[in-house]
C-alpha cells in the first residue's frame, strides 16, 4: 500500500491484476474437478438411502375403472422410515401453459373481492360458476377437504375462478395395513405463508366460494409446476412403516383422460437435498470429470507445445 | 471542410444595397447557428429524433405488442417502455449536452467583437450586431465577421492583406483592394460624412455557396455603372493582415456567408466495429424472427392437436397473434440498451484521452471512431510540421552571384514588415528574409504605392505573381532606376524547368540528401520597351481577374529565365519521430508520406526518420507520361526486395488519369515497404487515400497532419489525426482527434487504440451474449409448454436486468480494464507511460485477429443460447418434480425467479473472464449486481408482484445451491476456453496480405 495515498484510496482503488498460468489454471481445474465428483458421489449415496415407490396409474387397479367411486386395491411396501411422503403425479398435464397459467385471480384468491371486469381479465375462460365443473357449481369444499352442498347463483362470478382452480385436483386417498388404518397428514403441506396470506378465504366464504382457498390441497394445487409430469405433496407419514401388502383405498373423481395422461401415486422419504435426484448425482460427477479433463488437456498441451504456452501472461 | 456546388436558380436573382442606407437590412442579422433547434424546440424535435431511430421503432412496436391483450403476456402493461425511457432519456441528455456546446461555441463566435459605423462614427460591437448592409471597420489581425465588400483601406492605393487559411489552407497572404471610386469617399477620415453623400447602389449575387467567385455591379448616384469583382470580396473569417484597417460593407450576412454555405457538410465515419455491429443487428434480427416463425408454428400446431384439453380452454388461434406474441417475448435478442451503452462508453474513454497527462491538449472529436484507432494498417503522413517541426532554420545559399541572389530572396516574398517586425506565414520565407537581414540586406518594408525599400534603397514593384501550391513559384518584376528585373523564387523541379539548361542539379541534390528544403532563384532584365508590352495585358489581366491569362503572362515572362542561386533551409524533426516511424514499422503498419516538398528533402527525411533503411531499394519515379512511368515499373519488377517507392506530385496525376498505371502504382505500393509521394496538392492527398481505401478493402487508413492542407486527407481517411502546430489549428478541428505531437501518436495507437477496441468490441459481444443467455430459456421452456408463450422471470423485474442487474460491472470494464495496469491503483487521468506503447506485437496480434468478427460474434451468440440452455435444463431438472427436503415442491414461477438469478450471477461472473485488472471497486458491484437481485426480493417478499414470490423457499431448499454449484460450472467453461485461448502465441508477421 501506497503511503501516500490514503485507506479509502487502497479501499476502492487498488487493483487486481491475476496473471493467470498455466500452472494455476491446472491446479485449479483439478481442485474443483475432485470437489464435484467427490460431491456427485455424495448425493449418489445419499440417492440411494433414501427410497422411492411410484404406483404407476393406480386408477387402473380398480376394475372396472369407474369414476366418482370409492376404490381400492393393495401394493406390497418396504421398510421405510418416517417421515414418508405421499404425492400424487400427473403425466402430461400443462400446468404450465401460458392459457392456463394466467387464468386465476391473486387478488381474489387473498380472500378480496373482485370486479366483474377484472374476473373477465384475469380469469378468462372461467369467469362464472356455470363456467365451473359441474360438481364444483353447487358445493363448498371445506378446509379439511369435505364437500357440502350450497345453492350457487350459475351467473354469479366464481370464487375462485379461472381454468387452474377449475381443474383442481380432488382425488382423496387412505392407506391401511391389514385393516390397521395409516395416519396420512394433510396438513402443513402447503408453504407456511401462503395459507391465510395469498391464499385467505373470503369473509363471507362459505356462501360465495365454491372452495376454501385455505384448503391446502388447493393451495399446493394453484401452485402451477413447471413440468408437464409433475407431483404434488398430498400428506405425510409420520411413522416408520414395516414391509407388507398395504390397502390403498382412494376416492377416484380425477379423470385423467381429460389430460391423455395418468396418475401416479409416489410415496419417498427424504434427505438432507430432498428426495431422490438422480440429475443431480449424475450432473456433479460429470461436470467434475470434464474439470479434470480440462486440467489434464491443459497439461497435456503444457507439455506438448513446451515454454511456449502461456509464456505471454507470465 | 468539403464544399459542395450547388447551382441553382436563386443564384441568377441579385441583392441589392444602396449606400447610405439609414435602415440596413435589420433581418439579415450576422449570427451563426448551427444550433439544430431553438431551446424551446428542443425537446419536441429530440424527442422526435429519438422515436423515429430504427432501434427505437422497434422497442415501441414491442411496447404495442405488449398492450394488445391478445399478444400480451404482461397483462397488457407495455413494461419495456420503463427501460427504454431511460435509454431515450439518456440520448436525449447527450444530445442536449452536445447541444449546449454548440449554443456556447455559437455564442462565442457571435459574441466576437468587431467595430460597425453608428451614427457617424464607428463603435465596437459584437459580430452578431452587424447586419447586412452595415458599414464595419476591421483592425489588423482581426477576423472578418463576414461576408464583405472593401470599401476602403488604410493603403492609399486600397490594397489590403488577408491571410485565408481558414478558406483554403493556404499560408500566404492574398492581396485585396477596394473599390476604387469608393477609396476616398469611405475613408476613415472622413468617416463623418459617410451618410451625406450622394447614394451608392450595389448589385450583386444572392448568397450562394461558390468560392472564389463574386459578381455584381455598383453604381455611384447616377453615373456609370461599373462592375465589382473578387479582388473586393472579402471572405468572413479571413484575418486581415499587414493593413492598419479597412471599411468594408456587409454584404452576405451570418448564414448566409459563403464558408457558411460550404461548411455544413459534416461526413459521418463509422468504426469498423460499429459497421460490423449494425450487420450484427440485421443478422440477430433475421435469426429472431426464424426462432419467432418457429415457435409460432409449433405453438399453432400444438394447439390445434390439443383442443379436446378442455382444462387448457384452448381455442383455434390465429397463428400471426402467436408470432406477435413470440416477438414481444423475444425481444431482447435485440438488446435495449446496446447503443446507448456503447455510446456513453466511448463517451467515456474519449474524456478520459482527453484528460491523459502524457498527452497534453489531446482532444477526441469523433469518440466513436475511438477502437478504429487499433486496428489501422496505413498511415498517411503530412512532412512539414508532423514529422518535422516546422521550425525554419537557413543553412546554406549556392549562388554565383551572391549579391543579386540575397536581393532576389529580400524581394520576392509575401512576407510584409509592420511595426519593424517581419509578418509572414511560411516559416522558410522569414527564415530567409533573417538570414537576409544578417548579411545586410534589410527589407524596410512595403508602402502604399508598391515600393518595396532595401537598405533605403526603393524598388517599385511593377507586376506580382503570387505563389500558388499549383504553379509552386512567386515571381515579381521591380523597377530600379530604369531597369526591369524579374525574379523568381521556387520549386526548383519549375524553375529547371523555366531555365532550361543548369549546372547545379549536383548542389540541389547535396542539399535534398540533408533533408534540407530547398528553392532555386532566378532573374531576368527587360528593357522599358519591352515591359510595356506586358504591362498593358497585366493591368487588364488584374482588373478582370483573369486568371488565365495572368498565368500565360507569367510563363511569357519567365522564359529564358537565368539561374541565380539556391537555398537550403532546414525543416528540424519533431521529438522521437525516427523512434515513432520505426516502432510504426514493426507493428506492421505502412507508412506513408504526403508531402508537398520536393523528392529529393522527402527521401532525406525518410532516411533521417527511420522510414528507409540504408540497404531498402529505392525506387523513384518523377516520370510525366505514361510511356515512360510505365517502364520504370517494368525495370523494378522484383517485388520481394524491401522497395521504397517515392512518387512526384506529376507523376502521381499522370498514374491516377490511367487505369492501367494505376493498378500498377496499387500493386507496387502493396509491396513497397515504404511509400512517399512528393509535391502533392492537398487534392492529391484526399486522391491517394481514396484509391487506397477504394482499391484494398481492408486497408484501414489513419491520415494525420497539421496543416489545412491536410484537411482533405484527414476527411478522407478513416480515422484522422490532426496535431495542434504551427501551421494553425485546422487541421486539429477538422479532425477526429488531435494530438500535440507526432510521437503521441504511437499511445494513441498502441495504447488508447488497441485497449479501447479490445473493450469496445468485448463489451458489444458481452451485451448480446447476455441477453440471449437471459431470454433464450423462454424458448427453450417452450419445447415443455407447447410453445404457448410462457415466461419465466418476473415481468417487472426483467426489466431491470439491462439497467440494474447486468449493466455497471460491463461498464466500469470498458472505462478502467488494462491490460498492462500503468500503476497500483485506479488512475483517472493517466500520469504514465504504458507497456503497450512498446508492443508493436500485441498491435499486429489484435489487428491480425480482431476481436470482433461475424464469426465471433456468432459464437457469442451460441454460448449465450447454449448456457441459456444449461442453466434452463439444470435448474429444472434439479428442482422441478422433485421433492425438497421437507417434502414439499417447487412452483415453475419460483424456479423462474431462480433461473434469473443463476444468470444474473453467471453474466456478471462473465465480466471477470476477459477482464485483465480488476480493482477493488469494480468487484464491488459485480457483487453488488448479483446481490442487489436477492436484495429486492427481500423487499418484495410480501407483495405478489406477477406470479409469486417466496424467498424464504429459496433459503431452504439445498437443491437450488446444488443447481447453482452446478451451473458455476459455466463460468469455469468459459475461463477455461479464454485461457487455453490467451496461452497461445499467435502472432504471425505482419504481411501486406492483411490489405486485401
Amino acid at each position: 500500500m501506497s503511503d501516500s495515498k490514503g485507506f479509502l484510496h487502497f479501499l476502492f482503488f487498488k487493483k487486481w491484476h491475476p496473471v493467470p498460468s498455466v500452472g494455476s489454471t491446472i491446479a485449479l481445474f483439478s481442485i474443483i474437478g475432485v470437489i464435484f465428483v467427490a460431491l456427485g458421489i455424495v448425493i449418489t449415496v445419499i440417492n440411494n438411502q433414501i427410497q422411492e415407490v411410484t404406483i404407476y396409474k393406480y386408477d387402473q387397479k380398480c376394475s372396472p375403472v369407474e369414476y366418482n367411486k370409492k376404490c381400492s386395491f393393495t401394493y406390497k411396501l418396504d421398510n421405510m422410515k418416517a417421515p414418508i411422503y405421499f404425492y400424487y403425479e400427473l403425466e402430461n398435464f400443462y400446468q404450465n401453459h401460458r392459457r392456463y397459467v394466467k387464468s386465476k385471480s391473486s387478488t381474489q384468491l387473498s380472500g378480496e373481492e373482485i370486479s366483474l371486469s377484472d374476473a373477465e381479465k384475469y380469469c378468462d375462460p372461467i369467469t362464472y360458476n356455470k363456467d365451473l365443473e359441474e360438481w364444483q357449481q353447487n358445493v363448498y369444499v371445506t378446509e379439511q377437504n369435505t364437500q357440502v352442498q350450497k345453492e350457487r347463483n350459475p351467473d354469479d362470478i366464481a370464487s375462485p375462478c379461472g381454468l387452474v382452480a377449475k381443474s383442481f385436483f380432488n382425488d382423496t386417498y387412505a392407506l391401511s395395513l391389514s385393516g390397521k388404518n395409516i395416519d396420512l397428514n394433510q396438513t402443513g403441506i402447503s408453504w407456511p405463508n401462503d395459507k391465510g396470506k395469498k391464499y385467505k378465504r373470503a369473509s363471507d366464504s362459505e356462501s360465495t366460494q365454491w372452495i376454501d382457498p385455505e384448503n391446502e390441497h388447493f393451495i399446493v394445487w394453484m401452485r402451477t409446476a413447471g413440468l408437464p409430469t409433475f407431483r404434488k405433496l398430498w400428506g405425510r407419514i409420520e411413522q416408520d412403516i414395516e414391509e407388507g401388502e398395504y390397502t390403498f383405498e382412494f376416492q377416484n373423481n380425477y379423470n385423467p383422460q381429460m389430460f391423455a395422461g395418468a396418475k401416479n401415486i409416489v410415496l419417498s422419504t427424504s434427505g438432507p437435498f430432498g428426495g431422490k435426484n438422480l440429475f443431480l448425482s449424475i450432473a456433479f460427477i460429470v461436470v467434475g470429470v470434464i474439470q479434470l479433463l480440462i486440467a489434464l488437456a491443459f497439461l497435456i498441451k503444457k507439455i506438448r507445445a513446451g515454454p511456449s504456452f502461456g509464456q505471454k501472461n507470465e | 471542410m468539403k464544399s459542395y456546388f450547388q447551382i441553382n436558380e436563386s443564384i441568377s436573382q441579385t441583392e441589392k444595397i444602396i449606400l447610405p442606407d439609414d435602415t440596413p437590412m435589420r433581418n439579415r442579422p450576422n449570427t451563426i447557428t448551427t444550433m439544430k433547434t431553438t431551446w424551446l424546440t428542443f425537446l419536441p424535435y429530440a424527442f422526435i429524433k429519438q422515436i423515429t431511430q430504427p432501434a427505437n421503432i422497434y422497442f415501441i412496436v414491442i411496447g404495442i405488442l405488449q398492450i394488445i391483450p391478445v399478444t400480451s403476456y404482461t397483462n397488457g402493461v407495455p413494461v419495456i417502455y420503463g427501460p427504454l425511457s431511460m435509454m431515450i432519456s439518456i440520448s436525449i441528455i447527450k444530445d442536449a449536452f452536445e447541444e449546449y456546446s454548440r449554443y456556447k461555441s455559437d455564442q462565442e463566435e457571435n459574441n466576437r467583437k468587431s467595430h460597425k459605423y453608428f451614427e457617424n462614427q464607428f463603435i465596437q460591437c459584437n459580430w452578431k450586431n452587424i447586419y447586412q448592409a452595415d458599414i464595419i471597420m476591421v483592425m489588423e489581425n482581426e477576423s472578418i465577421p463576414c461576408d464583405i465588400l472593401i470599401l476602403s483601406s488604410s493603403y492609399q492605393g486600397g490594397i489590403a492583406y488577408v491571410e485565408t487559411k481558414q478558406i483554403d489552407g493556404e499560408t500566404n497572404l492574398k492581396q485585396k483592394y477596394s473599390i476604387y471610386d469608393l477609396q476616398q469617399k469611405y475613408h476613415i477620415d472622413n468617416a463623418i460624412n459617410f451618410k451625406k453623400d450622394n447614394s451608392v447602389k450595389f448589385v450583386y449575387d444572392q448568397k450562394n455557396p461558390i468560392l472564389y467567385k463574386l459578381s455584381g455591379t455598383y453604381q455611384i448616384s447616377n453615373s456609370e455603372v461599373n462592375s465589382l469583382n473578387y479582388g473586393n470580396f472579402i471572405e468572413r473569417d479571413c484575418i486581415l493582415k499587414n493593413t492598419e484597417w479597412i471599411i468594408g460593407l456587409c454584404i452576405y450576412s451570418g448564414m448566409d456567408c459563403k464558408i457558411m454555405l460550404n461548411s455544413s457538410q459534416e461526413r459521418t465515419k463509422r468504426s469498423r466495429l460499429e459497421q460490423y455491429m449494425r450487420i450484427c443487428i440485421m443478422s440477430i434480427s433475421i435469426s429472431l424472427a426464424l426462432f419467432c416463425i418457429m415457435a409460432s408454428i409449433y405453438e399453432f400446431l400444438w394447439t390445434n392437436n390439443h383442443l379436446n384439453y378442455s382444462y387448457l380452454g384452448l381455442s383455434k388461434d390465429n397463428v400471426f397473434v402467436d408470432l406477435g406474441l413470440w416477438f414481444s417475448l423475444l425481444s431482447y435478442f435485440i438488446p435495449i440498451s446496446l447503443v446507448v451503452n456503447v455510446e456513453l462508453v466511448k463517451f467515456g474513454q474519449a474524456k478520459m484521452l482527453e484528460s491523459d497527462k502524457v498527452m497534453p491538449n489531446s482532444k477526441s472529436h469523433q469518440s466513436n471512431l475511438i477502437e478504429q484507432l487499433g486496428e489501422i494498417n496505413i498511415v498517411f503522413t503530412d512532412k512539414t510540421g508532423t514529422l518535422t517541426k516546422n521550425s525554419m532554420q537557413f543553412r546554406e545559399l549556392f549562388a554565383q552571384n551572391e549579391k543579386e541572389a540575397l536581393l532576389c530572396l529580400s524581394l520576392c516574398h509575401s512576407v510584409v514588415k509592420s511595426k519593424n517586425k517581419l509578418i509572414g506565414s511560411s516559416p522558410d520565407e522569414l527564415a530567409i528574409l533573417d538570414y537576409c537581414e544578417q548579411k545586410g540586406y534589410v527589407f524596410q518594408g512595403i508602402d502604399n504605392n508598391n515600393n518595396l525599400t532595401i537598405n533605403q534603397t526603393h524598388f517599385h514593384r511593377v507586376m506580382s505573381f503570387d505563389f500558388s501550391s499549383e504553379k509552386k513559384r512567386m515571381t515579381i518584376v521591380v523597377k530600379t532606376g530604369n531597369e526591369y528585373i524579374l525574379f523568381c523564387k521556387g520549386a526548383d523541379e519549375v524553375l529547371l524547368e523555366l531555365i532550361g539548361e543548369c549546372k547545379h542539379q549536383q548542389v540541389i541534390h547535396q542539399f535534398a540528401i540533408k533533408g534540407y528544403r530547398t528553392l532555386m532563384l532566378g532573374r531576368k532584365t527587360f528593357k522599358q520597351n519591352e515591359i510595356d508590352f506586358y504591362l498593358a495585358d497585366y493591368k487588364k489581366a488584374q482588373e478582370d481577374k483573369d486568371e488565365e491569362m495572368m498565368n500565360k503572362l507569367q510563363k511569357t515572362l519567365e522564359s529564358n529565365l537565368e539561374f541565380l542561386g539556391i537555398t537550403a533551409v532546414e525543416d528540424l524533426l519533431a521529438d522521437d519521430v525516427g523512434q515513432t516511424i520505426q516502432e510504426l514499422k514493426s507493428a506492421g503498419i505502412k507508412v506513408w508520406v504526403l508531402t508537398g516538398d520536393k523528392v529529393e528533402t522527402a527521401i532525406a527525411i525518410g532516411y533521417s526518420c527511420n522510414l528507409i533503411d540504408s540497404n531498402d531499394m529505392l525506387q523513384v519515379v518523377t516520370e510525366t507520361t505514361v510511356g515512360s512511368i510505365e517502364e520504370v515499373f517494368l525495370h523494378y519488377c522484383n517485388e520481394s526486395a524491401n522497395i521504397a517507392l517515392v512518387i512526384s506530385g506529376q507523376a502521381l496525376s499522370v498514374m491516377l488519369d490511367n487505369p492501367q498505371l494505376k493498378s500498377m502504382l496499387l500493386k507496387r505500393a502493396f509491396y513497397a515497404k515504404v511509400v512517399i509521394v512528393a509535391r502533392v496538392s492537398p487534392k492529391q492527398k484526399q486522391q491517394v487515400v481514396a484509391l487506397v481505401k477504394e482499391y484494398l478493402p481492408k486497408a484501414y487508413t489513419l491520415a494525420i497532419g497539421d496543416g489545412a492542407n491536410d484537411v482533405s486527407m484527414i476527411n478522407e481517411a478513416h480515422v484522422g489525426v490532426g496535431i495542434q502546430g504551427v501551421e494553425g489549428t485546422q487541421a486539429a478541428r477538422a479532425a477526429d482527434f488531435a494530438i500535440q505531437e507526432f510521437k503521441h501518436l504511437k499511445r494513441l495507437m498502441f495504447y488508447y487504440g488497441v485497449e479501447c477496441s479490445r473493450r469496445n468490441a468485448l463489451t458489444i459481444l458481452y451485451i448480446f451474449f447476455k441477453n440471449q443467455v437471459f431470454i433464450t430459456p423462454y424458448f427453450w421452456f417452450g419445447f415443455l409448454n407447447g410453445f404457448s408463450g410462457q415466461y419465466l422471470y418476473d415481468q417487472w423485474l426483467s426489466q431491470l436486468f439491462n439497467t440494474v442487474f447486468a449493466s455497471l460491472p460491463q461498464v466500469l470494464y470498458a472505462l478502467f480494464d488494462e491490460m498492462h495496469p500503468s500503476s497500483e491503483y485506479l488512475q483517472w487521468s493517466k500520469t504514465s507511460h504504458n507497456l503497450l506503447e512498446d508492443k508493436p506485437d500485441v498491435y499486429v496480434q489484435f489487428r491480425q485477429q480482431p476481436i470482433f468478427t461475424i464469426i465471433k460474434f456468432w459464437l457469442w451468440v451460441f454460448n449465450g443460447m447454449i448456457q441459456g440452455l444449461i442453466i434452463f435444463l439444470v435448474c429444472t431438472f434439479s428442482t422441478e418434480n422433485q421433492n425438497m427436503d421437507n417434502g414439499m415442491t417447487m412452483e415453475f414461477f419460483e424456479d423462474g425467479v431462480f433461473i434469473y438469478g443463476i444468470i444474473i450471477l453467471l453474466v456478471n461472473l462473465k465480466v471477470l473472464t476477459f477482464t485483465y485488472t480488476n480493482y477493488n471497486f469494480t468487484i464491488f458491484f459485480i457483487v453488488l449486481s448479483i446481490l442487489v437481485y436477492w436484495l429486492i426480493l427481500i423487499l418484495v417478499n410480501d407483495y405478489e408482484l406477477s406470479p409469486s414470490f417466496n424467498f424464504y423457499r429459496y433459503l431452504v431448499s439445498p437443491q437450488l445451491y446444488l443447481a447453482l454449484a452446478l451451473t458455476c460450472m459455466l463460468f469455469l467453461f468459459d475461463l477455461a476456453i479464454e485461457r487455453f485461448y490467451d496461452f497461445q502465441i499467435y502472432v504471425r508477421k505482419p504481411e501486406s496480405i492483411e490489405l486485401v
